[in-house]
């Protein structure tokens, strides 16, 4: 089989799951965008933002669990359709690797725009945005930092989604509702040597030291380069369900 | 282009049941072969594993020579429908599907898609969702027929549709078979109806092979029995009796078993017409055992 094959069907795999989650994916932007829109204008009526506390912050949580959703889909909704398409397991599990990628570079390159929005008009009434939970940037602008981050944190989401939603449809739903702490391990392990968000608040809480960005970056990516290639050797081995009458 | 599919010694193990119990199966490329047996004789596992849905564990199938499991080269030459299909997603519009299909079959012919939605009337801009059984069905074939994969098989993916639709179906599946030469397995209850379209029939039954012939050589092995019915009950007299109808003097014995020339030479004599046997009233007869 030639490689110029594998590339062409993985290609359209890709394709074919990027159009499937558009939709979702522009509702949510869309969603969020109007949300913390509201939030803010609330806050600024109400009680005014002099205290600078970053409001687009929170929205790392949604940009987080909506694509761990998106994750657990990959498997259960979208390899049977392949399969059936005549795309092998292989060619789909390099879709999915771009989709996970795809996917969280979107919500990184969305979240570092907020930031950098919300930077804007904080700075247009002289105040600077502060953030409640730890981060590798300090500062609004600093989209170089901020989309490496999100990208690396978010993207330990789906691809623990994806293994999660892999996990209920190779094995149905009572052993992998038990190993669920096992399959979050590699989402933890991410979250956890990143030390952004919630983990940092964690790891604070409980007196532990954060490793050093020089270190915590390359290896959350090495965790990640394990999970996604755990997800190719996984993915080959899921066999179609039978069919609902 | 067609494939041919050499089956050694398969066997499939589910918790509890065999489907496919030691199986041995060679279709040559360019027919339309008949795959019947009853519900739960293992005719959807042995189709997916043809189709590399599921991995083979005993065994080998081959298609064109190759093990059809995770190689690119053949799985895109293998289109499998089953019935109520696998080429949906939640939300997917009809439209979206013909797209879909366009993406992943490399033979894939959009106005011929186009030609069958509108002979189905299924609407193209309909979601899925909000289609009829009989319609879902209908665009299962459509996919099916439309990608012009040169192993195409068809899992009872046209009982939801109502019998002209199905007829239409017979007709525009000969006509494209005989333009577009492919291999073509039908498997379905629907025997007398889908016989016609069969060159040869394969008869699995609790996942074993029960017969492989051509549809013809099938059908001589038994005989319909037509004339006066004293003459018909002396001329069966001995022979395995499929079933037996009558009209006034007149009867009809259906009977199961190779009849000698000069067996046929007689019945001439006696006034007895010979037909082949009903392809359903023999499948019957092979797999009749506890029901299913």
């Amino acid at each position: 089989m030639s490689a110029a094959l594998a590339y062409r069907r993985s290609r359209a795999s890709f394709l074919d799951l990027s159009a499937g989650f558009s939709t979702a994916v522009l509702w949510f932007f869309a969603t969020v965008a109007v949300i913390f829109l509201l939030i803010g204008l609330g806050i600024e009526l109400a009680s005014g933002i002099d205290g600078g506390e970053s409001i687009w912050e929170n929205s790392q949580y949604a940009t987080r669990y909506f694509p761990l959703s998106m994750g657990i889909m990959i498997t259960a909704a979208y390899l049977p359709v392949a399969v059936a398409s005549g795309v092998t397991r292989r060619s789909f599990a390099w879709a999915g690797t771009g989709a996970v990628l795809a996917l969280s570079g979107l919500m990184a390159l969305f979240e570092a725009g907020g930031y950098l929005i919300e930077y804007g008009l904080y700075r247009v009434i002289d105040v600077t945005p502060q953030f409640t939970t730890r981060h590798l940037f300090d500062q609004g602008y600093q989209f170089w930092i901020i989309v490496p981050e999100v990208w690396i944190v978010v993207a330990a989401n789906v691809a623990a989604g994806w293994l999660i939603g892999s996990a209920y449809y190779k094995w149905g739903w009572f052993g992998p509702t038990l190993a669920l702490p096992l399959l979050l391990l590699p989402l933890v392990a991410v979250e956890a040597i990143m030390a952004v968000g919630w983990a940092g608040e964690a790891l604070d809480a409980m007196n532990v030291e954060h490793l050093p960005t020089a270190a915590a970056v390359p290896a959350a990516l090495a965790v990640l380069a394990l999970t996604l290639a755990g997800m190719q050797r996984f993915v080959r081995a899921i066999d179609l369900r039978p069919q609902k009458a | 282009m067609t494939l041919d599919i050499d089956i050694q010694n398969l066997t499939v193990r589910y918790p509890g049941v065999t489907a496919v119990d030691d199986l041995t199966l060679k279709l040559e490329g360019g027919k339309i072969y008949g795959l019947l047996g009853r519900n739960g004789s293992g005719k959807t596992t042995l189709l997916s594993l043809i189709a590399a849905f599921r991995r083979v564990t005993e065994g080998t199938v081959l298609v064109d020579g190759e093990a059809p499991f995770e190689n690119e080269r053949l799985t895109q030459q293998i289109c499998l429908v089953r019935e109520s299909g696998d080429i949906v997603v939640d939300g997917d519009s009809v439209k979206g599907i013909l797209r879909r299909s366009r993406r992943f079959r490399p033979q894939w012919d959009d106005e011929f898609a186009q030609r069958l939605l509108d002979l189905f009337q299924v609407p193209l801009d309909r979601g899925v969702a909000k289609l009829s059984r009989g319609q879902k069905s209908a665009l299962g074939i459509t996919v099916g027929l439309a990608s012009r994969a040169p192993l195409t098989m068809l899992d009872e993916s046209y009982l939801g549709m109502d019998a002209p639709s199905r007829y239409a179906f017979y007709d525009v599946l000969l006509e494209d078979y005989i333009e577009n030469p492919r291999t073509i397995i039908l498997s379905t209850h629907l025997i007398e109806e889908v016989a016609r379209l069969f060159e040869q029939v394969v008869i699995i039954d609790r996942g074993r092979l029960v017969a492989h012939d051509d549809t013809e050589s099938l059908r001589m092995r038994g005989a319909a029995v037509v004339g006066p019915a004293t003459a018909v009950d002396d001329f069966t007299t001995g022979m395995t009796v499929l079933g037996e109808q009558r009209l006034g003097g007149t009867k009809s014995v259906t009977v199961f078993g190779e009849i000698h020339p000069d067996a046929r030479a007689v019945a001439t004599d006696w006034g007895l017409e010979l037909s082949p046997v009903a392809l359903q009233d023999l499948f019957v007869h092979l797999t009749k055992g506890d029901p299913a």
